[in-house]
Parts: structure tokens; C-alpha cells; sequence
């Protein structure tokens, strides 16, 4: 294998594939990324066995071929280069060399033979949207996905494709973030769903693209992303009925200024207690309180919010962590929420939604003691 | 011919020896109580055989004159009380005379004796029972009491005695016990013509460190209170370490060293789980009290003690106790740290932190002064005692949360960091401290679930997807049984059926996702727990810690290790887990400055 490249367009390709090498893994090979040259392109690919990504640079190749070279050693050389034309080519012992005007450094490669293949997907069909729509949507749900492996079900996201909508939901049990996009094309007929664990949306949504390509299989999704495609193992777990828990008759609602809100539940949950975070909403026509009490430390925070309240008084107790972690993704200047009684579910939404989409997420109530 | 004879005179002693002498170290035992009820500094005890050739005890106390010299010897002649009234009152350790009669009843007796008035000594020989001999000799200012073949007339008693090393060690634990109890007065044994030791004159502390040995005592707590007319002083072994002592317990009432059950029962009962079961802490306490408040007449050799109010005595002696753990810095170290005295302060409990040095005052609980207070005036009803008795657990909680000032232990700094995802180690002002992250978490459960039972319940998070659980029929039953005490905890349950519940709400503060494992885990904890014992919600507390706490293995975030090192030293007892493993290790720099050679 021999060719040439830009450090620029090496280094690019390289920090796309890099993070998802394994920090630690007890499969060595693991540990190298994969470099193939042929048809005018370098292709570099990288996997964890979970998640697998490969993207192509375009290289002048001299003489095609194959190895896997030491990822940390080798993106640490090409990093610290300027920008410069580089001449990388290989031996028959898998001897990796890279020569430029700085230098020559030489590493020890090996045989891509046991590298593991890529997925093969055999596709349902695949969906068609804007990128940077589901980058969002990835964003405003995996906040609120779970990290207990107890439910591997709720460690992932749950995609789900009806015939006019596209879902992504996310839930840890004590909250849920539900994100839809009307606007996609799809080839995929009946109702899907599946659990894409959460790794591999971090990494797409990384990508600053203009569209992407989703293809589910029986075993894994693929993102096809420009240059780049990316692999995903499917969470084959049964994901709970959330539908059935999203409360339908809210009637007592709360509209306030998104940051003014959030700033007040920050000040106030610094006298919650360290552990449990909970903080009280008492909301009646007259006047909405937050206010927070840390029994084993004697203190105690309260603010009156300026804020509109429609329906009857009522107290609730809410971890305010879990309040503030959806408040933050609250992108419009106001909020809504949406309250039935002291025990059930409440409804955080943006005053208003983005054309095509639809955000909303529920976090359930601590019960307050008195 | 009647058939009931009076026994002549030496029978009698005779007999009487046998309750008072019991072997060899009973002689040591009371020619040392007469040594030191004469005042002297300077005590030397040389034995043979065991004690049953020779014990020889010579002092330089007050000494006795010819007259005195030969009367000691009598039945109930004593110069310590003259009449009833004295005995009610006596300090010193013989009252009875019934000592010297009885040692010389059954053995050969020297007295030599010289007071600081008389020119000559006196010298008195005794030969069973009577006096051989009365001769007048030059001597040293003091007594010297030799005694030879013992129970020579008496073969069932000799041929009883053990070997000589077993009587030999038996006289060594007489004189340690004196040795701890009279640091002021020098010691010295010797064993077959050879120096066993030689215990200088010395403060306490420096004593015990002799007698007991420097690194037991390194690991111990100290104790100063008065309370109640009784003043408690002295050292406990640290939870944490009561498997690295033997269990010796070493109890003096006034200077006299005796065995108590109540006290015993008071100090295991304060240590209650902090150390694992069948351990025996280790303690040397001191205790003061007014001879009008105790009987020392009870027993032959003085060694039981009756007290006139022995649920006072529980009492004081479960909370001097309780309270010198709760606030002594009780960290286990891998070196050892210094034992410093403590500057007795009465009516407050002044103790030594080897970590920081600063001498922390803790007001002892009002609630503790007023229930005392309450059984002196005869006001507080017998059921109050009696549910005292029986659960000091109660009680202890309401001591605890009376005492206001918050407990300053180690200032652990926020540089801490995880170790493989079990233990955090955290820089302190003396070196580095090592947590272990499930037992403290654990501590900290325990506790907050013995509180939510007691007062302020634990805050229940809804579930979005309600847990249905299945349970067979005999784990089932003791859910129910429970269920009251789990709702305390933070979990909403709703039976469904016969053999299913619904979870709706769990506690607060567990992680989320572990609801089904920790409630039937506690089931199952609960079930075996159940057979040894425990109270129901102590049971409960022990399971529902256990199994919510973050295991080992759980990483943790830089926020997570703060916030569980700050409610940790909000523990009650921050530094053993309930079932009694130590939950932080501290490793001093002056350690690393060893292990490095710097010093």
C-alpha cells in the first residue's frame, strides 16, 4: 500500500473515526484503525463491535491496499504535523511508514485479516431527512436516557417510524423526552421501532451534514452520512409502553419565561437537600413559589416567580434536577408546563414548536410529605 | 454425746482460708492491697514455684509496731475501721482482718515490720496459724511479708493448684491489674530469682502503655465524665480495631479492681454494631464513686461489687460510652497515631482528636441529664427504665440527635478521586484518607432509614412505568409485614392480588433503575437477617442499606464522591459500616515519610 495526502484532509478523517476506538478492550485489534486504499480513496474504519464507523479521503494512490495501524500512536503523529503533503506506505510485513519534509517515522501495523468485518445490513428500508433536524432531536432526548444497565432498554433511544411520523424517545423511568419530526422521506411501510444505543447518536451527531440516510436492518441501523457511514448494533430489548404514561388531561398550566424559571429552580435548588434535589411548586392564581428545604443541613431557599398559572392551587414536589436538565432544552423564550395532580406526570413543552416538529417531555412528581 | 462440736479456732481459719485463698495469686492479691493501704510507692514481689514455694511482698509503706505486728495476725483485727459506720464509708482495699489470719492459717508466715518511729523492726513468725516466734531485728522503714509452703497443711487445696507457670501467670494478671489501677507506685517482680519487670513510677497513660502495650493502646478512645456522683475515666479500644485487641476489659472501682456485669453490659451494649458480632472491645475504666453508693462486702475476695442504683450505672456508663464514640475521631490509621491524655473536664466529655488537635467539648444531651435527673427524684415511671433496658437503641437515637454541635472530624478537602471504582481517596490535612464507597454509602442509608422510621419519612419519586412484582407466597407475607416500614423508606406499594404488588414510588435518593432488584433483595436480606434476632426495623434499616447503597464497581462522579463524603460525616457514626467494617483507612504522610525513608 502507498499513497499520498494532505495532513489536513488525513487528520480529518481520522479525528471522524478515532472516538470510537475503545479506550480499553480485550480484543487487541480493536485498538488500530483500519486503512484501505483503493479507487483513488483512503477508507478508515474504526469499531467497538457496538458501533462501527468508516469514512473515505480522497488520496492519490500509488499502489492499493490493506493494514491496520495503531490508532493512538498514529493519529498522534498525524495531529502534531502541519499541514503538509504526506507519503505513507506499507511493506508486506505491515511495517507503516510516513515520510514528509519533517521526517520519517516508522510503526508497526498489522494484517487487516482479522480485523472485524463491517455489519451486514439487510435492509427493511431507510428514511430520509434533514441532518441537522435528527442531530437535534438526538440532543433533546439521550439527556434523559437511562444509564442503569439493569434496563438496557431505557440505555437507549427508541426510534419509531409511522407513516407521517418519526420518533425519538428517551425515559429513565422518572422522566421521559419525546421528539417528532413530521418531514422525511421513508421507503419503511409498517410501523418500526427500535432501540439505538446511545453511543453511536452521540456520534451522529457529531456530523455537520446537510442530510442523512437511516437504514435499519434486523440486527443494526446504519447512518449514511455523506463520506461517512456509520454501524450500530440494535438493542434487542422490548421498550416500555410510554404512550400509555404521557397524561392526557393536564389541566392546570404554567407559562413562564424559559431562563427566568430556570434560574430560579438553580438558585433555590442550592438549599435543597444535596441528595434528593426536591424543590416545591406551590402555584395558585395569586402567586407560584419554588421553594426548597434541606432538613439535615437546617436550610431553606424560596422564590416567588412571575409567572402565569391557570387552573386550581396545587403543590408538587419535583427533583429539581430533572426539572432543570428539560428546561435546558427549552429553546423557545417562554415554557410551558402542563400539571394534573401532586403524583402524576408533568408536561414541560416550548411555548411554541419548530415547523415539522414536536418536542415535549414528562417528569414525574416527588411526593411531598405533608 | 452431742454430735455438734464448735470448731476449734484453727479449723475455722482454715476453712476461711479457703474462700479468701484461693491459690497463690490471692496471697499477692492481698499482701499487695495491704502494701498499698499503707501507703507505699515502692512495691517488690519475688516468687517461687509459682507462689507455692515463696511469695515475698516488701514495701516501704507505713509499717506496723511490735504490738500492731502481732495482733495483725488475729482474726478481724484491722486498723483500717473501728466500727459500722466506717464500713460504709472505707476506701481502703482490707477492712474485714480476715486476710493475714487466713493466709498464715494455712502456710508459713515472716513479718518483718518497722515503723518510722520505732529504732528496731519487729519480726513475727507464724507456723500454722500460731506465732512461733516474736524477735526484734534491724530493718528498712517498711513491711515485708514472706510467705512459704502455702497450703502445706491443707493437701485437697495444694494438690488443686495448677502448674507453676498457670499460678504464676495467674499472680502477673493480679499485679498488672494493680499496676494499672496505681501508676504512682513502682512494681517490681521477680520469678525464680530472674527480673520479670520493673514498672517505673509513671502517669497513667505511660502506665497502660507498659502494662497493656503501646499499640493497643494506640487505638483507643479516651473517656473522661462525671456524671450522677460517678466519675468515669479511662480507654476504649476503637470500634474498628476491637478484633486487633484480645477483649481485655479492666474495670477499677475506686483503685480496686472488680468485675462487673452491668458495667460490662452498658459498654457492649454502647458499641451495638459498630464492632462485629463476637467481638469484645477492649477498655480500662476507672471509676469513682462515693463508698455510700456500692457494696464491696458481697464477696470473700472483693471482686463482685454491688451498687445501690445499677440502672443509673448502666445509664451513665452507656453514654459516657456512646459519646466518646460518636465524637472521637475513630479512623482507623495504618500507622499508629500518638494517644495523647486528655485534660479531664468535668461534667463534659473532653476528648483527644489524633487528627486534629483540638479538644472538642460536647455538651453532654439534655435529654440525658433530665432522664437521669428524672429516675433520681423518682419521676420517671418504670416503664421509661424498663424500655431503656430493653432497647437502648431508642435511646441513644434521642441522646444523638440532642447533641447540637455538629461533629468535625477530618476536614476531607474536595481533591478526591476514584480508585477502580470502589474506594475514594482523599487528601487531609495529616496525609490521605481511603473511603470505601458502599460501606459509607451504606452508613449513610442505614442511617437515613432508622430516621424515616423514627421521624422524617423519605421522599417517594413517582415511577413513570409502575414496577408490577411477583412474589411467592412466603416472601409475600413478609412484605406485608413490612409495608408500613418500607412506605417510611419512600416506596409506594400497592398490593394487587394475592402474590403482586405495584411499585409506584421509590426513595428518592437510589439510583433509579434498581427498585425491583433492592425491594426483593430486602426480602430476601430481611428473611435472613430475621433469624438472628433483630429488631424489625433495625433488620429493615440493615437490609434496605445494603442492598440500595452504590456498590463497589459503581463509578462515581467528582459531585457524587463530595456529596457522599459530606453526608457521611453527617453519620451519627461515620466510620463503621452496620455490619462493622471500618468504612475510611487514613494514611498519614508521616507513614509516607517512612515508607520513603525520609525519616
Amino acid at each position: 500500500m502507498k499513497f499520498s495526502v494532505s495532513q489536513a484532509d488525513l487528520s480529518k478523517g481520522l479525528s471522524r473515526v478515532i472516538s470510537v476506538v475503545p479506550a480499553k478492550t480485550t480484543l487487541p485489534v480493536l485498538g488500530n484503525i483500519m486503512f484501505k486504499a483503493q479507487d483513488g480513496f483512503l477508507h478508515l474504519t474504526a469499531t467497538d463491535l457496538d458501533v462501527s464507523i468508516t469514512t473515505k479521503i480522497q488520496v492519490d494512490i500509488k499502489q492499493p491496499g490493506s493494514l491496520t495501524v495503531p490508532s493512538k500512536q498514529f493519529s498522534e503523529l498525524i495531529k502534531n504535523l502541519p499541514n503538509i503533503p504526506l507519503e505513507i506506505s506499507s511493506d508486506p510485513q505491515f511495517k507503516l511508514s510516513v515520510k514528509c519534509d519533517k521526517g520519517d517515522y516508522r510503526m508497526s501495523g498489522e494484517s487487516d485479516d482479522d480485523y472485524p468485518a463491517l455489519p451486514m445490513i439487510d435492509e427493511k428500508g431507510s428514511l430520509k431527512m434533514d441532518a441537522k433536524v435528527l442531530s437535534r432531536m438526538i440532543g433533546k432526548t439521550t439527556f434523559a436516557v437511562s444509564s442503569d444497565q439493569l434496563r438496557p432498554a431505557l440505555t437507549g433511544v427508541l426510534f419509531q417510524i409511522f407513516d407521517k411520523e418519526f420518533r425519538l424517545v428517551a425515559t429513565d423511568g422518572h422522566r421521559l423526552a419525546k421528539m417528532v419530526c413530521s418531514k422525511f422521506e421513508s421507503t419503511i411501510k409498517e410501523k418500526t421501532n427500535v432501540i439505538v444505543p446511545t453511543k453511536a447518536l452521540t456520534e451522529v451527531a457529531k456530523d455537520i451534514i446537510d442530510v442523512v440516510n437511516i437504514n435499519i436492518g434486523q440486527n443494526h441501523i446504519r447512518f449514511d452520512m455523506g463520506d461517512t457511514q456509520l454501524y450500530s448494533r440494535i438493542l434487542d430489548e422490548t421498550y416500555p409502553d410510554y404512550e400509555r404514561v404521557i397524561p392526557a388531561n393536564n389541566d392546570k398550566k404554567l407559562t413562564a419565561d424559559t431562563h427566568m424559571v430556570a434560574d430560579a429552580f438553580k438558585r433555590v435548588s442550592i438549599f435543597a437537600n444535596p441528595i434528593t434535589h426536591q424543590i416545591r411548586l406551590a402555584m395558585s392564581k395569586k402567586s407560584i413559589a419554588i421553594s426548597a428545604e434541606d432538613i439535615d443541613g437546617g436550610n431553606t431557599g424560596m422564590e416567588k416567580l412571575q409567572a402565569e398559572y391557570e387552573g386550581e392551587d396545587l403543590q408538587i414536589g419535583y427533583n429539581s434536577q430533572l426539572v432543570l436538565a428539560a428546561l435546558n432544552n427549552v429553546d423557545t423564550q417562554e415554557v410551558v408546563i402542563q400539571f394534573k395532580n401532586s403524583t402524576s406526570a408533568g408536561i414541560i413543552m416550548p411555548s411554541s414548536q419548530v415547523e415539522n416538529e414536536n418536542q415535549m417531555m414528562l417528569v414525574m412528581p416527588v411526593r411531598l410529605n405533608d | 454425746m452431742p454430735t455438734i462440736k464448735i470448731l476449734s479456732e484453727n479449723v475455722a481459719n482454715k476453712i476461711a482460708a479457703g474462700e479468701v485463698v484461693e491459690r497463690p495469686a490471692s496471697v499477692v492479691k492481698e499482701l499487695i492491697e495491704n502494701s498499698i493501704d499503707a501507703g507505699s510507692d515502692e512495691i517488690v514481689i519475688t516468687v517461687k514455684s509459682g507462689g507455692k514455694g515463696l511469695i515475698q511482698v516488701i514495701d516501704n509503706g507505713c509499717g506496723m509496731n511490735s504490738d500492731d505486728a502481732v495482733l495483725c495476725f488475729e482474726r478481724h483485727a484491722t486498723s483500717k475501721i473501728s466500727s459500722w459506720e466506717d464500713l460504709q464509708r472505707v476506701r481502703s482495699f482490707g477492712f474485714r482482718g480476715e486476710a493475714l489470719a487466713s493466709i498464715s492459717s494455712v502456710s508459713d508466715v515472716e513479718l518483718k515490720t518497722k515503723t518510722t518511729i520505732e529504732e528496731v523492726g519487729t519480726i513475727v513468725r507464724m507456723h500454722a496459724g500460731n506465732i512461733s516466734e516474736v524477735t526484734k531485728e534491724a530493718s528498712l522503714q517498711g513491711t515485708t511479708m514472706t510467705v512459704k509452703n502455702l497450703f502445706y497443711n491443707v493437701p485437697a487445696r495444694r494438690n488443686f493448684l495448677k502448674t507453676n507457670n498457670t499460678e504464676f501467670r495467674h499472680i502477673t494478671s493480679v499485679i498488672k491489674k494493680f499496676a494499672m489501677a496505681y501508676p504512682a507506685v513502682e512494681f517490681t517482680l521477680f520469678h525464680e530469682d530472674e527480673k520479670i519487670f520493673q514498672l517505673r513510677k509513671a502517669d497513667l497513660p505511660a502506665r497502660l502503655e507498659k502494662v497493656i502495650g503501646k499499640d493497643i493502646m494506640s487505638y483507643t478512645l479516651t473517656l473522661d465524665v462525671e456524671q450522677f456522683g460517678t466519675h468515669v475515666k479511662g480507654y476504649l479500644s476503637k470500634p474498628s480495631f476491637s478484633y486487633k485487641t484480645k477483649g481485655e476489659q479492666y474495670l477499677f472501682l475506686n483503685g480496686r479492681p472488680i468485675v462487673n456485669r452491668t458495667v460490662n453490659f452498658a459498654v457492649f451494649s454502647a458499641y451495638g454494631h459498630s464492632i462485629p458480632k463476637g467481638d469484645k472491645p477492649f477498655f480500662v475504666l476507672f471509676l469513682e464513686s462515693k463508698p455510700e453508693d456500692f457494696d464491696v462486702n458481697v464477696h470473700p475476695a472483693k471482686a463482685e461489687v454491688k451498687f445501690k442504683d445499677e440502672q443509673l450505672l448502666y445509664r451513665t456508663m452507656f453514654h459516657a460510652v456512646r459519646d466518646s464514640m460518636s465524637t472521637d475521631s475513630m479512623i482507623p490509621s495504618l500507622t499508629r497515631p500518638p494517644v495523647n491524655e486528655s485534660d479531664p473536664e468535668k461534667t463534659n466529655l473532653s476528648l483527644d482528636l489524633h487528627t486534629q488537635k483540638e479538644s472538642l467539648r460536647m455538651p453532654l444531651g439534655s435529654g440525658m441529664q433530665s432522664s437521669g435527673q428524672g429516675s433520681d427524684s423518682g419521676t420517671q415511671s418504670e416503664d421509661d427504665v424498663a424500655r431503656f433496658f430493653e432497647t437502648p437503641e431508642e435511646e441513644k437515637r434521642a441522646i444523638q440527635t440532642q447533641l447540637t454541635q455538629p461533629k468535625q472530624a477530618v476536614n476531607l478537602s474536595s481533591l478526591v478521586w476514584q480508585l477502580h471504582n470502589r474506594y475514594i481517596i482523599s487528601q487531609i490535612k495529616s496525609g490521605l484518607a481511603i473511603i470505601d464507597q458502599h460501606v459509607a454509602h451504606e452508613r449513610i442509608l442505614y442511617e437515613r432509614a432508622l430516621d424515616a422510621f423514627e421521624k422524617n419519612p423519605i421522599f417517594s419519586q413517582q415511577l413513570l412505568f409502575p414496577q408490577t412484582l411477583e412474589f411467592s407466597a412466603e416472601d409475600f407475607s413478609i412484605l406485608e409485614e413490612f409495608l408500613p416500614l418500607v412506605e417510611r423508606l419512600g416506596f409506594v406499594i400497592k398490593k394487587f392480588g394475592k402474590r403482586t404488588v405495584v411499585v409506584e414510588a421509590v426513595p428518592a435518593d437510589v439510583r433509579l433503575g434498581n427498585e425491583q432488584k433492592i425491594l426483593t433483595e430486602m426480602i430476601n436480606e430481611y428473611k435472613i437477617n430475621s433469624y438472628n434476632d433483630l429488631d424489625p426495623r433495625d433488620n429493615l434499616a440493615k437490609s434496605f442499606s445494603c442492598k440500595s447503597a452504590i456498590k463497589s464497581g459503581d463509578p462515581l462522579t467528582v459531585d457524587e464522591m463530595n456529596s457522599l463524603i459530606d453526608q457521611l460525616f453527617a453519620c451519627k457514626f461515620p466510620y463503621v459500616c452496620p455490619h462493622g467494617r471500618p468504612i475510611i483507612i487514613q494514611l498519614s504522610l508521616e507513614e509516607l515519610d517512612k515508607r520513603f525513608m525520609r525519616i
